[in-house]
């Protein structure tokens, strides 16, 4: 099957970071791989783009980070989580994303 | 697995990031860990160390491609790195400018001594100047990498207090000897006892000697922001053309503190050196510059020809 283009993976990487953070409290690597797996491998990130991304919404306080002791490692991780601004903005992007999501689906209903 | 070998290629790893762009310690650390989760999970599937890492640093990114990444997230990062610089830089070069000027001194009052008036002050000035030259040109070469890698440095626990004293022992005795020649040159039919009184009434003076070091700051702050920024956009890892900005940094700063005391003289304000001194320096600088600026040219235009240099 066909991976999705640069274009629409860059648009719709903040919506789906908010949606797996907004499942709970996780870490760069475990969104990745959560990414992967949900989408079957259709959707592919570059690993180390996904940081200056939490980053900018670290900054925009849509998320906060917490520097835990991870218990596998014994090394320190970076934890993020949504703040009450990141769940609006992400009540917004799936009105967003619905509404195109139905215009699509009653632009290609088979007559 | 060789850990030790896995440990030093993650260390050069992160080297080649530190040189693609600005990362703070924490961004970098973060990235550490995913490469090593990462790592963890392809040896678990079975993968050969030697591709996995391989694989691993794939799957992360291209370090040049992270590093304008991060350095367009890290704005603020970029302006603290460069206002430590000038922080650092400012002392540290106004020291050894004072020292070279002592030198400078020393050395022309040797020649004179010997009789060789005519060349006495060009020499004297050539001479310490040529020195430092080739000490800065030997450390560029050395490591090409010594200026833009001093603030990383000195952020280590262990440099800090080492770093600090000697900015401060460099700041001090470059004020300590700028105003002792100021108070020789201008003062010497004064007790120190006025030397107060004087201060006070060369209030104007002092203003507008204030106006030159400022100017003389922003001109540093500007000119390493535009040197830094040019080398961060030229970051693979064609090191010669980086020894070449180092080099041209160097000789710029030089170029520029001159070119600004000079033309402040012109203008009939008030400089620390006399004018004929001045004039020596500014041509020596000026050559300096201008050959660097050159060499500079040379080399970036046959490196877009694609004539000089391979990529590592």
């Amino acid at each position: 099957m066909q991976k999705l283009n640069k274009e629409l993976t860059a648009a719709s990487s903040i919506p789906i970071i908010l949606s797996i953070l907004n499942q709970g409290e996780t870490y760069g690597y475990e969104i990745i791989r959560k990414v992967e797996l949900l989408s079957e491998g259709e959707v592919q990130w570059t690993d180390g783009m996904l940081y200056p991304v939490l980053h900018k919404l670290e900054n925009k306080k849509m998320i906060q980070s917490d520097w835990r002791i991870a218990p596998e490692t014994g090394r320190r991780r970076k934890y993020y989580c949504l703040t009450d601004k990141g769940r609006k903005q992400l009540q917004t992007a799936q009105q967003e994303w619905n509404i195109v999501n139905q215009l699509f689906a009653k632009l290609w209903l088979p007559d | 697995m060789n850990l030790r070998t896995t440990e030093q290629k993650i260390e050069a790893w992160k080297e080649s990031l530190l040189e693609a762009g600005a990362f703070s310690e924490e961004q970098l650390y973060e990235l550490e860990d995913h490469l090593r989760l990462k790592l963890d999970d392809l040896l678990a599937s079975g993968q050969n160390p030697e591709r996995a890492f391989a694989e691993a640093t794939v799957a992360i990114g291209h370090p040049v491609a992270l590093g304008q990444s991060y350095s367009e997230n890290n704005s603020r990062l970029i302006i603290r790195q460069l206002v430590l610089y000038f922080l650092i830089g400012f002392p540290v070069f106004a020291a050894i400018g004072q020292i070279f000027d002592l030198s400078i001194n020393l050395t022309s009052l040797f020649l004179l001594e010997l009789g060789w008036r005519g060349i006495a002050l060009s020499i004297g000035s050539f001479i310490p100047w040529t020195i430092l030259g080739i000490l800065l040109l030997w450390q560029t070469i050395k490591d090409p990498f010594w200026l833009t890698s001093l603030p990383r440095k000195i952020a280590q626990q262990k440099n800090r207090v080492i770093a600090s004293i000697l900015v401060l022992f460099l700041g001090i005795v470059a004020l300590a000897h700028t105003f002792y020649f100021e108070w020789i040159f201008d003062n010497n039919e004064l007790a120190p006892k006025d030397y107060l009184l004087y201060n006070v009434s060369a209030i104007p003076t002092y203003i507008s000697m204030a106006a030159i070091w400022a100017l003389k700051a922003i001109g540093i702050f500007l000119f390493f922001s535009v040197s830094l920024n040019a080398i961060q956009k030229n970051s693979r890892p064609e090191h010669l053309w980086r020894r070449l900005s180092l080099l041209s940094m160097i000789g710029g700063f030089f170029f520029m503190v001159n070119l600004i005391q000079y033309s402040l003289n012109l203008f009939g304000f008030v400089g620390s050196y006399t004018e004929m001194m001045q004039q020596l320096q500014t041509h020596v600088f000026s050559w300096m510059a201008i050959l660097s600026i050159i060499t500079v040219i040379f080399f970036r235009y046959f490196h877009k020809k694609g004539k000089l240099f391979v990529q590592a």
